[in-house]
């Protein structure tokens, strides 16, 4: 058991004082790994899906799918790094500004209207706007 | 979290594990006798004579609808397949067709994305049921056989539960697949010696044999195990990640048209011409697919100008296959579209549901699927033994928590296996025409799952798995014998016809009563030999686990 993978083997664990706040360090913990875990995978795969279909001109629902395909892998990494975190409250605030900094980019004008013409299984599409 | 990775992993392992160890073993163990859902109806009705070929069936459904079922707007057809023994109809006596996608859609199991958050919004109960359907056995007529819900049940249970809302139920399902998910993730984290601890098999030595039970069942089918989870979760997708959909699009049917195409609505034209043979159509459909099976026929508007068919194909000829979608004039058979693949995104997603539910497999690969799913269910048992296992030696052994587990793992490892066999025991049980039939046949599910959680609530904790091991033991040997006097097709009757779905079915209940009866005994051996040397107990209660026992 030499091994030790975590970043920061020295630093004092988040909560080790009190009992109460050590509850209330792993009821965050448990929220912030599942709720905003959530929350951020989905800003990322939107960010992404909208990135890709600008950049490679496919349509938005296709990239969107690809991402929702690795959503379910994308969640589970987050949850165990936001688990095996040394230092909750720095994890919190990546986790947490990285899924808002890409809600935001999302509302980007070049992003946000991720609009064009979509031929599939024979229909045409004109123009379908995506806000 | 903890001070290292690898203890916080274990951290949650544990705990993502336990809290959820006891659904997901429902889950499974019903999700893999799932794999055998054909083979199980038909043993649940021995009576029905063997299936029509798809031609036969589709002239007899036609034949059949055209009857009974004349005024329609929507008519749906589900051939029988290869391994099916019935073709299934529905259809709307009334002129309102928005449930009978849904109704559709259960039929075929085919968890179409269009359909499936339709669905989900959607309660399901026989009871609620507004549409009509009827059964048609190989010759056409309205098959006689005692009604059942079959393996059906099963299938459906797996993801859908039991007097539940389906969306909750669904929901509930994601949640504990997610965390089996994470499960198994943390799992081969902390598990750093996977292969090495192979070969340093121990055995009966208390919760080290216990673990290691668990790491090997893990360990062997650990492809399978993170195939068929991620694969759940993808096939519920749809609902779980709606929130993409949402974000991003301002309506789900924006993003599905854009995905597969949006068909027009079908109206009626009102004036009446006679609808093609679908014989024909079948045969045609086919050719154009190369031959492709076919699963499931819609037949729109029937009897009217505007009629359309739609033929949907089957998933069963390989792993890439199924899900494309023609179009046919019901007035003139002229084809309306072309099979267009669909996306590749799409592709995949079809791909990955087609892996979970194995429609595609041959028999022997069918097998190695029910096996693994079977490990998959002992990797969940012996993981949640072992969490008492581990703690029964320890102080705070006689916490409530504790307790709680030990009953609930009782009445879920134990339970499980003889609420299946309830559920076959009251299919040959109750007489034939009793009312409501399908339902009790669930109720007796439900009564075995109730009786085994108050024996393991009642029962002294040292003799409870003894004794439950016992009583399933006889209830799964006795039933191949009780069916050998209820029904003309026992076990007798079909080695000698080799007819491998009834013989099977019956020697997997022999082996399952015999491998209880086996493990039954070694218990009673252990206990023995442990009470004759007190030191034995003491030497398994070594408290410094392998993988780190600081898992509280």
């Amino acid at each position: 058991m030499k091994l030790d993978l975590s970043p920061i083997a020295s630093a004092p664990p988040a909560a080790a004082k009190q009992p109460l706040s050590q509850v209330a360090s792993l009821v965050w913990r448990i929220l912030l790994a599942t709720v905003g875990g959530y929350f951020c995978t989905v800003a990322v795969i939107s960010l992404t899906a909208r990135l890709l279909a600008v950049l490679f001109d496919v349509p938005l629902a296709n990239s969107l799918l690809s991402g929702m395909l690795l959503s379910f892998l994308l969640y589970s990494i987050i949850i165990m790094a936001v688990f095996a975190s040394q230092r909750l409250v720095r994890t919190s605030l990546w986790l947490l500004g990285a899924g808002v900094v890409a809600t935001l980019l999302c509302q980007l004008p070049v992003l946000a209207d991720v609009s064009e013409t979509v031929v599939i299984a024979g229909v045409v599409f004109e123009g379908v706007k995506v806000s | 979290m903890k001070a290292r990775f690898r203890d916080s992993m274990n951290w949650l392992h544990t705990w993502a594990g336990l809290v959820v160890g006891w659904v997901l073993f429902a889950v499974f163990l019903t999700g893999t006798l799932a794999y055998f859902q054909h083979e199980i109806s038909r043993w649940m009705q021995p009576e029905l004579p063997a299936a029509a070929s798809p031609e036969q069936a589709v002239a007899q459904a036609q034949q059949y609808l055209q009857q009974h079922a004349a005024g329609s707007d929507r008519w749906t057809i589900v051939l029988p397949g290869d391994r099916g023994f019935t073709t299934d109809l529905f259809w709307r006596p009334a002129p309102m067709a928005e449930a009978a996608t849904s109704a559709a859609n259960s039929a075929t199991n085919a968890v179409s994305n269009k359909e499936s958050t339709k669905e989900s919004t959607k309660e399901k109960r026989p009871a609620n049921r507004r549409f009509e359907r009827a059964s048609l056995a190989g010759d056409g007529t309205a098959a006689t056989a005692r009604e059942t819900r079959g393996g059906q049940f099963f299938y459906r249970f797996h993801f859908d539960l039991y007097h539940l809302p389906v969306v909750w139920a669904r929901w509930i399902v994601g949640v504990c697949s997610m965390l089996m998910l994470l499960a198994l993730c943390t799992g081969i984290v902390i598990h750093k010696k996977i292969f090495k601890d192979f070969f340093t098999l121990q055995w009966r030595k208390g919760h080290k044999s216990w673990l290691d039970g668990h790491t090997l069942t893990s360990v062997l089918a650990l492809p399978f195990h993170l195939m068929i989870t991620y694969t759940g979760l993808i096939t519920l997708m749809f609902m779980y990640m709606a929130l993409a959909v949402s974000a991003n699009f301002p309506s789900s049917q924006q993003f599905f048209a854009q995905l597969q195409g949006d068909t027009p609505p079908i109206v009626a034209s009102g004036q009446p011409a006679a609808l093609v043979p679908l014989e024909q159509i079948l045969r045609q459909a086919q050719t154009e697919l190369q031959g492709a099976d076919i699963s499931l026929i819609t037949v729109h508007q029937p009897g009217d100008a505007a009629a359309v068919i739609e033929l949907r194909e089957a998933s069963t000829n390989s792993l890439g296959s199924g899900g494309r979608e023609l179009r046919y004039s019901g007035s003139s058979g002229l084809l309306l579209n072309a099979a267009i693949a669909a996306p590749y995104p799409e592709q995949i997603r079809h791909l990955l549901i087609n892996l979970h539910s194995g429609r595609f497999a041959d028999p022997l690969l069918r097998w190695l699927y029910f096996l693994s799913g079977l490990a998959g269910t002992a990797m969940i048992g012996s993981g949640l033994i072992l969490w008492s296992a581990r703690r029964a030696s320890q102080p705070g052994a006689a916490h409530f928590g504790h307790k709680l587990v030990h009953c609930l793992n009782g009445g879920t490892v134990l339970g499980l296996p003889l609420a299946v066999a309830c559920f076959f025991w009251a299919n040959r049980l109750l007489p034939l025409q009793w009312p409501d039939r399908p339902e009790w046949e669930i109720h007796g599910f439900f009564a075995g799952w109730l009786l085994m959680l108050l024996f393991s609530l009642l029962r002294n904790p040292k003799l409870l798995w003894r004794d439950g091991l016992q009583l399933l033991a006889a209830v799964y040997l006795l039933l191949p014998l009780w069916n050998f006097f209820s029904s003309n097709r026992h076990l007798g009757y079909s080695l000698w016809h080799t007819d491998w779905v009834f013989a099977g079915i019956d020697l997997v209940f022999l082996v399952t009563g015999l491998c209880c009866l086996q493990t039954a005994r070694v218990l009673q051996r252990r206990r023995e030999t442990r009470s004759q040397s007190a030191i034995g107990g003491a030497a398994t209660a070594d408290l410094t686990g392998t993988a780190g026992a600081s898992t509280r």
